[in-house]
């Protein structure tokens, strides 16, 4: 019983914690973007949606040796968007659009984390501490 | 941490925007440095490319400058035969920058470094908050 509510994928508190890891990685690849908004011939590149992240812990094939490729659809996966309009230098990033998928990560980041701060206060009301 | 890394990556960002700054002054400082003898080059336009290189030690790929080069543009004469730098005809060559490009590289290049700047100051925010829950 206890083994199983650590790793269902239901659980809120593993839940928001992928979703933490995953908004994390989001951040860190739109800043890669950003920060390529003027390199030549580069197109602008996002992760995997969280649903098929989500979505592809259906079957997965267990790793016994560390040196197995990782599943694919995992957090790891990158698109690369390359239906936006080009400039001159080959480049296909849009800052503004990038940076109305940096405040969606933002915001998205700060209701993940009070989801996990609210659990870890109701485990520690049931334990009978306060706060 | 992916967040720690989003902050390097950021900083690179701000750090070749401004080497690109560096280079726009340098050749708007220059704009009218021509040779001293005759037939002698002028100052030539410097123009600076980025490429995304991956970072081993970070474990990322992070923007850099992969090359200061020079404008090989036509130079533009000027008839000044008391120049030093005249030729047998009398015509000085003068610099190939234009104030108007340098200007508007400038303004390109002060957009991306806020760019930069504001994906810092979220993943700051983000950090913060992750570090908040601690309490």
């Amino acid at each position: 019983m206890q083994s199983a509510r650590a790793t269902s994928a239901a659980d809120p508190m593993v839940l928001a914690e992928s979703r933490l890891r995953w908004l994390d990685r989001r951040q860190t690849v739109l800043a890669q973007n950003i920060a390529n908004a003027d390199t030549p011939n580069f197109a602008p590149r996002d992760v995997a949606s969280f649903a098929a992240v989500l979505g592809g812990r259906g079957v997965e094939p267990v790793r016994t040796d560390p040196r197995h490729m990782a599943p694919k659809g995992g957090a790891g996966r990158l698109t690369t968007d390359r239906s936006g309009d080009r400039s001159p230098n080959g480049n296909a990033v849009s800052i503004d659009q990038q940076a109305l998928r940096v405040a969606e990560t933002d915001q998205a980041h700060a209701l993940a984390l009070g989801l996990h701060r609210r659990m870890l206060g109701m485990i520690r009301t049931a334990l009978g501490r306060s706060g | 941490m992916d967040l720690d890394r989003a902050l390097t990556i950021s900083a690179a960002g701000m750090r070749v925007q401004s080497s690109r700054l560096r280079v726009i002054a340098e050749n708007i400082a220059n704009r009218d440095s021509t040779g001293n003898a005759p037939g002698a080059e002028p100052y030539r336009r410097k123009t600076i490319a980025f490429a995304n290189r991956l970072d081993r030690a970070l474990g990322a790929e992070t923007v850099r400058v992969s090359r200061i080069g020079r404008d090989q543009g036509e130079l533009p004469s000027r008839f000044d035969p008391s120049h030093p730098a005249a030729d047998a005809n009398g015509y000085v060559r003068t610099p190939n920058v234009d104030s108007l490009i340098e200007t508007m590289d400038m303004r390109e290049a002060q957009r991306s470094y806020n760019a930069n700047l504001s994906v810092l100051d979220i993943t700051r925010g983000m950090l913060a908050r992750a570090i908040e829950s601690l309490r």
